[in-house]
């Protein structure tokens, strides 16, 4: 399995469930300060089916050495997930307006790379599994940060990629996470499961981490041929166009 | 008339959904700005036709990812025409293949061509719409955007792109009067249907589309028209499919 955008600690929790499933993955950091902490941060016995890649900008056969990774030490790639960058869109595009576009053509490159390689390694036998982790958009006027570019443009992507993938039995899909508790005081989260309950009354703000596991939907569905789909964690959610 | 006084920039003029567009919105009585990359002789006979008419408008040749040219042209026009009303960022092009064999040339040519094209011209906009406490943005996108298809993952990304940043510039310009909004055509008779989906695949489209036939450019354009008037004061934020119910 391969993780991207492992500096973020959404992706690292991803990582860790699946090793902790018994799974071999390979997370891809942009920061070698991040691989080393999140390394270190992670049990003995998990970190034998662990390995680690730092990928730069300036190297531009980075890919080339993602897939080197992947054939040396798993032999093939039956997982990609394309990791959350977890991104706070206003905010950036207030900061640098006339530079978010080339940012985000950026973002959409790297998804772009890691998916022609992920298709390439899955299409030979006919097997593997696409993920992108979304977290809800609409949370935006909830307090959180929202990234309404990267978001729609996967999920544009994805189904994309799952009409053509299909043919090689390639599941593409997303899974949009809903509200959550991001380490709130007890008067924060009283304030937002308010604001939230414009989804659903009596909202359960769980953490993050404790909505990983629906994950396993996709990783391993009941039947082989779902794709194309956005499936939504949390009560009263819903992607709107 | 509708648009009575407006200017209106439409990128992407000579093309068959840009031509009808501009068009619509001349016939409704605004100033036509038309923006093209390559066709002098289509923007010539525009031009012409539309001093025969005695429609008010001017065209610009240039790229919608030269963010200096597009600058020094809603100056110009600014200055010309004293506002800028309405822009319509009609101009986008597509590269199909399959996501295995697809060069970086093809992805990048076509997302940045769509998405930071829309981009650019929208950001180089806003000062001024900001400036007068309004102005309508309409974004012209794709079903493809919307529901997928293969081939497509450079055109889908695009595209899905400029419905979210429809998104984002919608919340944070609202409150400043403005309206931002995405029109989602289906297949629509121009070359990009015609010379690039194989027949088959047409037939097979039109089986699923309630209305069974192609849609015209000029029912494009009447959507167009109603995102740049006064007629969507509370719509912001929409992706308009036009599209025949395809696929519903």
């Amino acid at each position: 399995m391969l993780i991207t955008s492992g500096d973020q600690e959404f992706n690292q929790l991803m990582a860790t469930y699946l090793l902790e499933q018994g799974h071999q993955v390979i997370v891809c950091f942009q920061n070698k300060e991040a691989s080393d902490s999140y390394f270190s941060s992670i049990r003995s016995d998990l970190q034998v089916t662990y390995y680690s890649i730092v990928i730069s900008d300036s190297n531009k056969d980075w890919i080339e050495c993602v897939q080197n990774e992947i054939e040396n030490t798993m032999q093939g790639l039956d997982v990609l997930i394309h990791g959350n960058e977890m991104m706070d869109e206003d905010l950036l595009f207030e900061q640098n307006m006339l530079e978010f576009g080339e940012y985000m053509s950026l973002q959409f490159k790297r998804i772009y790379l890691f998916s022609k390689m992920a298709a390439q390694f899955m299409m030979r036998p006919k097997s593997g599994k696409i993920i992108f982790p979304l977290i809800y958009d609409s949370l935006y006027y909830a307090g959180y940060s929202s990234s309404p570019v990267l978001n729609q443009g996967k999920i544009s992507m994805m189904k994309c990629l799952s009409r053509e993938l299909a043919a090689f039995k390639i599941n593409v899909n997303a899974m949009t996470f809903g509200y959550y508790d991001k380490d709130f005081d007890p008067s924060e989260k009283k304030e937002t499961k308010k604001t939230v309950e414009i989804f659903s009354l009596k909202p359960m703000l769980i953490e993050l981490k404790e909505m990983i596991p629906a994950l396993e939907m996709l990783i391993n569905p009941p039947v082989q041929n779902i794709g194309g789909e956005n499936f939504h964690i949390g009560a009263g959610i819903e992607t709107n166009l | 008339m509708l648009l009575k006084n407006k200017v209106a920039i439409v990128t992407g003029v000579t093309g068959g959904l840009g031509k009808a567009i501009c068009y619509r919105l001349a016939e409704e009585g605004a100033c036509v700005v038309g923006i093209y990359a390559s066709n002098d002789q289509a923007a010539q006979s525009i031009e012409s036709d539309f001093k025969e008419k005695g429609y008010k408008g001017m065209v610009f040749k240039g790229s919608i990812t030269d963010r200096k040219f597009i600058s020094g042209m809603m100056k110009t026009v600014s200055e010309r025409c004293g506002k800028i009303d309405i822009l319509v960022n009609n101009a986008g092009i597509n590269d199909d293949q399959f996501i295995a064999q697809m060069t970086n040339e093809q992805w990048n040519h076509v997302y940045d061509t769509n998405f930071l094209g829309t981009y650019i011209c929208s950001t180089e906009v806003l000062p001024y719409m900001e400036g007068q406490n309004g102005g309508n943005i309409v974004n012209m996108v794709s079903v493809t955007g919307v529901l997928g298809r293969e081939a497509q993952s450079n055109y889908g990304a695009s595209k899905g792109s400029i419905m979210g940043m429809t998104r984002l510039l919608a919340r944070r310009y609202a409150q400043k009067g403005l309206k931002i909004n995405t029109i989602a055509p289906g297949m629509i008779n121009t070359t990009m249907v015609n010379d690039y989906v194989p027949k088959n695949k047409l037939e097979n489209f039109l089986r699923f589309t309630s209305e069974e036939r192609l849609g015209e450019p000029e029912e494009v354009a009447d959507a167009v028209l109603f995102l740049s008037s006064d007629l969507c004061g509370y719509v912001s934020d929409t992706v308009l499919k036009v599209d025949g119910g395809f696929l519903r």
